[in-house]
């Protein structure tokens, strides 16, 4: 054996490329393979089949269908789980480990498992694990269970791939490169129509690239030449749709890329899939698909075996005993149910035969799992031969073909079921869609191209292109595909299994059905059946035929489960797409990072959390405040949102969305807002800066501004108010200087701007140049202190920020971040939304009934508060303090009365101001000044802290309006 | 041109450290700092018909919308497109774009030549004829970047779900759509042949956007350019 294994002549080997050889490793041992290799082929030329552990029963599997379609040869290469070993091709150095296994593949001492499986009936897990104790789930099972769960092992350490997302657009797509969407394709591109071909395989031909004959050969050839030759065809190679959408949405996989391609038109012609038998020990290592064996014979020139049985109900599997006859394996019988079976010059026939069961051999030669070693036939009536054992290394199985129905389905086709070829076909195909090929029930090349030809012109013809195109005639003899209405009686002994990817017997889907789950979708929830990486390509056939069986109805009756997407396994990564997310930045933001300042995020926006090493976090918050409440700070709050509202009904929209009045409202004056949804809960607040009669600069919360701009523009519509309203956040930076200083400072950097106390109290706002920037001047307050909102065009914003900083710098201005900015506010009690509010908090609940007017008509929420008014307050937000440090009194404690909780806490910290812990927290409605509340803090311990005003700091309002 | 430092002036681009760390020498245009070039105007010349991508934030640019703003553009002179997303080229090398029935967008060349926008800021602000809607801060609110080049389509492809191919998307034809998760403005206008697409999206994200263009450009082997280069494109 050469180094890259046993390999057949130059006429094999399609995909090979045998001048570069590659090395790599499975298991930790060499091998080498040539380029173009899958891990399988390569595997499999080296005489190596076994590639990973099944799933529940941990018996060796190997190679079944050679087209990336089962869990058997899921395999792990380097930090990638669950890839593929016949669909990924070897790179030199690639490290290549079988999966599901305690100790090494070849001695996995889970193996026991499999002797254990009487113990292990269908949907045991769902009555297990329930004790011996009432925990016994959460502390024994679970840990056991999520140990063994999953098949690969996954490392955070991987490197990620280059994900992204392509958007494309064409008339007609083509799911299938095989020769009925090669015709189709065709077909629609002669037409004028723009055609995306989109196959799965590495090469265009479907079957053709494996399918033995010189015609058929020569027939491919000319198809991919003419497409290569046509005008208006993409190929998209080594691509899979995995999902198909309303309106032409299809989800295509192709390597790390998702393309999300619109179609006007779909072809469906993505073949079918050849299905196994169902007979004891089918699943070992060397029974594979005929396809498979023809795969690796051709595409790879591996020799897949030295003596061969071929089990097959059709035209197929004769001819896959030829193309084996041909590399050279000896074919001991073709086995055939059929009681007139066709001749073979490969082999025998044994006619109105199937297999019994299947024996296999150990690594060394005795009885085992490791891979096929002889097989049993079954007479299936009389004139059949007896049953005999007849020897092999390699078992094809041709048990007819399913066709490839999900993409229809996903877009509402419903399957039907032919009784005289035990086949399902696909009927009611959704507009726009037509199917072609095998998935359309053509099994002959001609029938392919003839039925593509006609899908193609019909999809390219119903958007207008070529002439009008006629329908796919029925399909009226025998397919060279058909299937057999093969016995699926259970196995006394098991092991004959129906799903590979969930090791489920033919037992476990009658047991299903015995525990009282009739419909196939229960059988499935139940038992899983088609729940693997396979999504039942290669069981949902058999199963339907067991449940059909098991409670005498049809197989049409009982049908397949509902096919969604994806049609075939996707990586996260592929949907997630490149990693961008999108950030904000300030004007400002480099000038906080080159102050040292700890960003964090907040929505999209980048925020100072504080200015310091990380280190010295509290010591830092604190000087923060300090410099609010002795001297001057500011604080960067150019993502408050900001909206122009303008227009002659301005202060009518206001007037109709808030809880106060503003025509009343003098311009040059400001006043806070407060909005209330239809249920009257709390839902954002700001101030409103009357500039003009018919102009008002409004702002939100950071977070709410985009939900209150398009409530804004909702409302003004219905309203049909002359209001025009503009969400301005970023076309403004905008600055809090605060403190005692802060006038001071202002006063300096302005000429047209009287900031006297006399010409710009508080609730004042004024237009001007502010350090030289043009600027709308809000003085309102959030910490207590003297504050002034400076607003100027973004782009103004970094000098702003740098001409304060230097006028500011002798009277010690420093900027503080969002920490000192909860602690201000709380100090002051302030409420933040949606940390201090919930989805039912009113007005009334937070102490802020002064901010709802009792004179207006209307303003949205009205109604809903007065009635829950009348209900009566559920709770309270109160002020609490103590002055203990207890850091275990924390956000979301409860507060409770005896063993009801009643509230919690929204908002505590400690105070630098004014050395005690303060905070708000729901309580009974009766919690008034005087009281007391009980906290349940985080170590559990009950706390009791007396009831305050929230309003801890400067409670008459004396420094803010200063 | 005279080399100049962005922070010498008080207007001031989002991402102007971002292009002089990319090695971005400045030039004046009115009273901002724009990219001139990156250290080889002529090598980002000559990626102009492949692929390049340009920040024009410095660039002049403004909006009006709701009533009567059509009407007094139309009277200042701007040749207004018929119909929502539209474009129209101005004498003066500009753009106008109309986003709605009554919101209307003008950018200036983008070599910087011109300064109608703000000569149309300052003649509104004048005005005491009322209605002729309000002024939509697009200055501001909206960055400004131009990517060009015969494969700029195929990078579309990569981050926007709009169909932007040229025979899809022709020339002056507005699309308001999400890209690279955000949502915003693109107008197609070519310039001297080369197709050219012009993004108004959310200035605030102006970092952001560079750095996924760039990352998004990258086997394309686009380039940044600046404005020496888009000047070879003046007709």
């Amino acid at each position: 054996m050469s180094e890259v294994g046993a390999r057949l002549g130059w006429a094999y080997g399609s995909r090979l490329d045998r001048s570069r050889v590659v090395a790599f490793r499975f298991e930790g041992r060499g091998y080498s393979g040539y380029a173009g290799d899958t891990i399988a082929s390569a595997l499999a030329a080296n005489g190596r089949y076994v590639l990973s552990r099944s799933f529940k029963y941990h018996r060796p599997r190997g190679v079944l269908t050679m087209a990336g379609q089962d869990a058997n040869s899921l395999v792990q290469v380097g930090p990638e789980p669950n890839v593929f070993a016949d669909g990924r091709r070897i790179e030199a150095g690639m490290e290549v480990w079988g999966q599901n296994y305690a100790g090494s593949l070849d001695r996995d001492r889970n193996a026991i498992l499999d002797r254990l499986s009487a113990f292990l009936p269908v949907g045991f897990y769902y009555r297990a694990f329930w004790g011996p104790t009432k925990d016994a789930f959460l502390k024994l099972w679970e840990p056991a269970i999520r140990k063994r769960a999953g098949l690969g092992r996954i490392s955070l350490d991987a490197p990620a791939p280059d994900y992204d997302k392509a958007y494309r657009f064409c008339d007609v797509a083509v799911i299938g490169g095989g020769p009925a969407g090669l015709s189709a394709a065709l077909a629609a591109a002669r037409a004028g129509a723009e055609v995306m071909l989109v196959e799965q395989e590495p090469e265009l031909g479907g079957s053709l690239s494996y399918r033995r004959g010189e015609r058929l050969q020569e027939r491919r050839r000319a198809l991919l030449e003419a497409v290569a030759a046509q005008p208006g065809i993409t190929v998209l190679t080594e691509a899979t749709c995995a999902g198909c959408y309303a309106d032409g949405w299809l989800a295509i996989e192709q390597r790390t890329r998702l393309h999300k391609l619109r179609a006007k038109a779909l072809v469906v012609a993505a073949g079918g899939f050849e299905q196994p038998v169902v007979f004891r020990n089918n699943d070992l290592p060397g029974i594979m698909l005929g396809s498979a064996a023809q795969r690796l014979i051709r595409h790879y020139a591996v020799k897949p075996g030295s003596r061969a049985v071929v089990l097959t109900c059709n035209a197929e599997g004769y001819e896959v005993a030829a193309d084996l006859a041909e590399a050279g394996v000896e074919v001991a019988a073709i086995v055939d149910p059929r009681p007139a079976a066709a001749e073979s010059a490969a082999a025998r026939v044994l006619s109105g035969s199937s297999l019994r069961e299947a024996e296999g051999r150990d690594e060394r030669g005795g009885r085992g799992l490791w891979h096929l070693q002889r097989v049993l036939t079954e007479p299936l009536g009389q004139g059949a031969p007896e049953a005999a054992w007849i020897d092999c290394d390699l078992l094809c199985v041709s048990g007819g073909t399913m066709p490839a129905y999900q993409l229809p389905a996903q877009a509402g086709a419903r399957l039907t079921f032919e009784e005289r070829g035990q086949r399902f076909a696909i009927e009611r195909v959704p507009e726009r869609m037509w199917l072609a090929g095998a998935t359309a029930g053509a099994s002959t090349l001609d029938e392919a191209l003839d039925s593509g030809a006609r899908a193609g012109a019909a999809a390219a013809a119903s958007l207008g292109f070529g002439g009008r195109g006629q329908a796919a005639p029925a399909r009226t003899e025998a397919s060279r595909s058909d299937s057999f209405d093969w016995p699926l009686t259970a196995h006394p002994r098991g092991k004959d299994f129906v799903d590979f990817d969930e090791d489920l017997q033919v037992k476990d889907i009658e047991n299903a059905v015995a525990e009282g789950y009739a419909e196939l979708e229960l059988v499935k929830r139940f038992s899983t059946v088609g729940m693997g990486p396979s999504q039942g390509r290669q069981a949902a056939l058999a199963t339907a035929k067991i449940v059909a069986g098991a409670t005498g109805r049809s197989v049409a009756e009982v049908g397949v489960t509902t096919a969604r997407p994806p049609f075939a396994a996707m990586k996260l990564g592929v949907l997630a797409g490149d990693p961008l997310t999108q950030h904000r930045h300030t004007p400002m933001h480099h000038r906080h990072l080159e102050a040292g300042a700890s960003m964090q995020p907040v929505g999209a926006w980048w925020r100072p959390s504080y200015y310091g090493l990380a280190a010295r976090r509290d010591e830092a918050i604190a000087a923060e405040v300090a410099a609010v409440r002795n001297g001057v700070a500011m604080l960067d709050v150019s993502t408050l949102g900001s909206l122009e509202v303008r227009g002659p009904d301005a202060a009518e929209l206001l007037n109709r969305l808030y809880t106060l009045r503003y025509d009343s409202l003098p311009v040059g004056r400001t006043r806070y807002l407060l909005l209330v949804n239809e249920m009257g809960s709390i839902i954002d607040d700001g101030m409103a800066y009357r500039i003009a009669e018919d102009h008002f600069y409004v702002t939100a919360t950071t977070g709410a501004v985009g939900a209150v701009y398009q409530l804004m523009l909702f409302m003004n519509a219905e309203w049909r108010l002359r209001v025009d309203v503009l969400n301005a956040t970023a076309a403004f930076a905008a600055v809090n200087v605060t403190g005692p200083q802060a006038r001071a400072l202002l006063a300096a950097l302005s000429d047209d701007i009287d900031f006297s106390a006399e010409a710009l109290p508080y609730l004042h706002g004024r237009q001007g140049r502010v350090a030289g920037q043009p600027a709308r001047v809000l003085r309102i307050g959030f910490t207590g202190e003297a504050s002034y909102e400076l607003h100027v065009p973004a782009s103004r914003g970094e000098a702003l920020w740098d001409r304060l900083m230097a006028a500011g710098a002798p009277l010690g201005l420093r900027p503080y971040g969002l920490e000192a900015s909860r602690i201000l506010r709380l100090e002051k009690g302030h409420i933040i939304i949606g940390q201090d509010t919930d989805a039912m908090s009113t007005p009334d609940q937070v102490g802020m009934a002064w901010a709802v007017s009792k004179k207006k008509p209307y303003f949205l929420g009205k109604r809903s508060l007065e009635q829950r008014r009348r209900v009566g307050l559920g709770r309270r937000l109160v002020g609490f303090e103590t002055a203990e440090r207890a850091p275990e009194i924390a956000e979301s404690c409860l507060v409770m009365e005896g063993e009801r909780p009643v509230g919690f806490v929204t908002s505590t910290c400690w105070s630098p101001t004014l050395n005690k812990r303060i905070g708000l927290a729901y309580a009974a409605p009766e919690a008034a000044p005087g009281q007391s509340i009980t906290i349940r803090d985080r170590a559990g311990a009950a706390r009791v802290v007396p009831v305050v005003a929230p309003h801890f700091y400067d409670p008459l309002n004396a420094r803010q309006s200063l | 041109m005279t080399a100049v430092e962005p922070e010498a002036f008080e207007r001031r681009t989002p991402c102007y450290r971002l292009h002089g760390s990319l090695g971005a020498v400045f030039e004046a245009v009115g009273d901002i700092a724009a990219v001139a070039h990156y250290g080889d105007a002529e090598g980002e010349a000559a990626a102009l018909r492949s692929l390049a991508f340009a920040d024009l934030n410095a660039l002049p640019r403004c909006g009006f919308k709701n009533a009567g703003a059509p009407e007094w553009l139309a009277a200042q002179g701007v040749a207004l497109p018929a119909a929502a997303n539209e474009a129209t080229r101005q004498d003066d090398g500009g753009l106008c774009a109309r986003l709605g029935g009554t919101d209307i967008l003008i950018a200036g060349d983008p070599w910087g030549a011109s300064d109608r926008p703000h000569t149309l800021r300052q003649s509104w602000s004048a005005e005491s004829r009322r209605p002729i809607g309000w002024d939509a801060h697009r200055e501001e609110g909206f960055s400004w970047f131009l990517l060009l080049g015969a494969q700029a389509p195929e990078l579309w492809s990569r981050i926007c779900a709009v169909d932007l191919r040229p025979g899809f998307f022709p020339d002056l034809a507005v699309a308001q759509t999400r890209a690279f998760g955000m949502g915003g403005v693109i107008v197609r206008a070519d310039l001297a042949g080369v197709p050219a697409y012009h993004l108004f999206f959310d200035i605030a994200s102006s970092d952001f956007l560079i750095e996924a263009v760039r990352r998004t450009m990258r086997p394309f082997e686009g380039r940044l350019v600046g404005l020496a280069a888009l000047r070879s494109l003046r007709p």
